[in-house]
């Protein structure tokens, strides 16, 4: 207060009372008029929370229509397996061969493509082993004795 | 006879007591903050306005108090909060710059029928009119509401320094306003 005389002589002259007033019973009468606006609000509140659910009910209505209708249908649907055997159980190195095969094939130009078949061909030295092998997978006994007969006749 | 905070924060978490509990809030801090927000808005029938709001505003949050702050702190920040809010939106339906608002008040104040203040009191008024909003909430705080400067920094989110220069440059302000009006 002191400090304040010092550096404001004119406003610590000043009387300090309130210079304001209320109209009478403000004070009193100030809840009675308060009441009303915290019902309202409290209703507003209710009110606000009730259409908030009011409208949330249709979404959520669907959402659980959807969810049911694909627990019922899709998910006993994929549990049987309709597609072949073979589409789903290949050797799975099977496919990466093919692709390094392709790589391959794509890398080499015609003329070597071709020359490397034509080799192929030309090499036609196989051992007795590789004919009988070759001979006793394909063909039974019954039709290697025709093919040996008709080879005999035509000897003859 | 007011109830401790205590027992009114204890009686507002009740559910069957909290109306009750909400009725002695109101009874015990009403003038108290009446007079804080006068003090910004001036008019009586603005104040009454901005009470029954910061009221409803308290009703309507009481879930959100944290006892930590203290229940007079919270709803002085309340109050305060919407004093300032009223202002501007005052200050924005009538496309008031900072001076218009300054006159809008002082011809409030020469109207208001519920000023009784003599003729220094009401330059005094006037002085505190001019001021920037955050000096004139500081300067009311510490000369009528004899606030701590503690207090008024939980209140208004402010260091105490800058709140003891806000008050510093204030008082020099007012007292530069009432020896010009003298001379």
């Amino acid at each position: 207060m002191d400090d304040l005389k010092k550096i404001a002589p004119k406003l610590s002259s000043v009387k300090k009372g309130n210079p304001y007033r209320v109209p009478g019973n403000y004070f009193e009468d100030f809840y009675a008029r308060l009441e009303p606006k915290l019902h309202t609000e409290g209703a507003d509140k209710k009110k606000r929370q009730t259409t908030f659910i009011r409208l949330l009910k249709p979404v959520l209505g669907l959402a659980a229509s959807i969810t049911l209708i694909f627990l019922i249908v899709y998910w006993p649907l994929s549990r049987f397996d309709t597609s072949p055997v073979a589409q789903n159980n290949f050797y799975p190195g099977q496919n990466e061969k093919n692709e390094q095969y392709s790589i391959l094939v794509d890398e080499l130009d015609e003329n070597s493509l071709f020359a490397l078949l034509e080799n192929n061909l030309e090499d036609g030295n196989y051992s007795d082993d590789e004919l009988i092998g070759y001979l006793s997978t394909s063909f039974d006994e019954y039709e290697l004795f025709l093919e040996s007969d008709k080879k005999m006749k035509n000897e003859k | 006879m007011h109830k401790s905070d205590r027992e009114l924060i204890a009686g507002l978490k009740a559910g069957e007591m909290q109306n009750h509990a909400f009725q002695m809030l109101v009874e015990k801090y009403q003038e108290r903050l009446y007079w804080h927000i006068r003090r910004i808005v001036l008019d009586h029938d603005d104040a009454d306005d901005v009470l029954q709001n910061t009221f409803v505003k308290v009703w309507k949050n009481l879930n959100n108090f944290r006892e930590e702050s203290g229940l007079y702190t919270w709803l002085y920040r309340i109050a305060t909060n919407e004093s300032l809010t009223f202002i501007n939106s005052k200050k924005r339906k009538n496309m008031f710059p900072m001076s218009e608002l300054s006159d809008y008040l002082v011809d409030n104040l020469e109207a208001d029928p519920y000023f009784d203040g003599d003729e220094i009191q009401e330059k005094l008024q006037k002085a505190i009119i001019t001021l920037p909003e955050k000096q004139r909430l500081v300067f009311n705080m510490k000369y009528f509401d004899n606030l701590k400067y503690k207090e008024m920094s939980k209140i208004l989110d402010t260091s105490v320094g800058a709140l003891k220069a806000s008050y510093h440059h204030a008082v020099r302000k007012i007292e530069e306003f009432l020896s010009k009006i003298e001379d």
